[in-house]
């Protein structure tokens, strides 16, 4: 399988100096430059606001605001890159946040360890995901339900109930109002 | 009944990814590869020198108005551990280090730091990081560890 993310502008967010590095030159090794490197949702937060980003990539446990926090502002922030592809790293939730990761908004909860092959496959696997988003209560996101493309290899797919295409109309911003 | 609004657009990194040119996933995961390289001996620093900061927190209890942060500070050197090691292998290390994280998320929300199952933790993630370890020991050692969070799941008394 050939690709080419040459042209794409990559964010990684990481509050360990060594994860963030190291995912930046994986990454590089997949031909895509990281232009931004956060080491805290707040540092991200402010470029988000005012530079475009084609991917995102995002540590989900960080002291303070973490990944969740970060996610669930962006989708909600009005800016041009809300509903640009999010993949979440996460090796350990607490209990406390399951519902914080569930909802946050994510495209992908990749989970560690964060092998090269593994983080090229969910690249890979957003760049193609062609869920639409939405806004529904307090979850804005991918439509969780995997309907065109399908989960990742190895990942279990959500019931897919197909939506009443009849009952939608198409906003001039590309949004679609049920 | 809740309103669902639906934003049908096409990420750039979609149009991005079948452009003209580009690189095959083996060559990408070779280059990748060779990029870090050099980042194993420092992943091994940085575990090792996370070993010892853990070693200091567990040398003593915190005060009790310390306690919740202290059980963070060792949550998060386990992820550390975690995060470091694990794209280099160190699968069992990696494991051990998930179940402290669990350990000391289940000591936060009890509100009671308790040392030695911390301790026990931060013995096995020496041991199972050393070379040449036996799976079946590694195995061993990590059904020992669940046991001992399960065991702090339980209610008192």
């Amino acid at each position: 399988m050939v690709f080419n993310l040459s042209k794409a502008v990559a964010m990684v967010v990481d509050d360990e100096p060594f994860s963030q590095r190291l995912t930046s030159q994986t990454l590089l090794g997949f031909g895509v430059k990281t232009r931004y490197a956060c080491g805290s949702a707040d540092e991200a937060m402010a470029m988000l606001k005012s530079h475009p980003v084609d991917l995102l990539i995002v540590d989900a446990e960080m002291p303070g605001k973490d990944g969740y926090d970060l996610v669930h502002w962006l989708r909600r922030s009005g800016h041009d890159n809300a509903w640009i592809p999010v993949l979440m790293i996460s090796g350990h939730t607490p209990e406390s946040k399951v519902a914080k990761a569930r909802d946050c908004g994510a495209n992908f909860i990749v989970a560690r360890p964060l092998t090269a092959a593994l983080l090229l496959d969910r690249i890979l696997w957003v760049a193609r995901d062609i869920r639409p988003m939405l806004e529904a209560g307090a979850y804005a996101g991918p439509d969780r339900r995997f309907r065109e493309l399908g989960p990742p290899e190895g990942v279990a797919e959500r019931r897919a109930d197909p939506m009443s295409q009849g009952q939608v109309n198409l906003s001039d911003e590309g949004r679609l109002q049920a | 009944m809740t309103a669902v609004t639906w934003i049908m657009r096409r990420s750039k990194l979609s149009r991005l990814v079948n452009q003209p040119g580009g690189v095959t996933v083996a060559a990408a995961l070779a280059e990748a590869a060779e990029q870090t390289r050099e980042f194993r001996v420092e992943a091994e620093r940085i575990v090792l020198a996370a070993f010892d900061e853990l070693d200091g927190l567990l040398a003593a209890p915190p005060a009790p108005a310390d306690a919740e942060a202290w059980l963070d500070k060792v949550y998060f050197l386990a992820t550390r551990m975690s995060d470091t090691a694990g794209p280099f292998g160190f699968a069992d290390m990696c494991a051990a280090a998930l179940s402290l994280c669990e350990l000391a998320d289940r000591q936060k929300r009890a509100g009671r730091p308790h040392l030695p199952p911390l301790r026990v933790h931060a013995a096995a993630l020496r041991l199972l990081f050393s070379a040449d370890q036996p799976a079946e020991a590694s195995r061993a050692v990590l059904a020992g560890l669940a046991q001992v969070v399960d065991k702090a799941a339980r209610p008192a008394g």
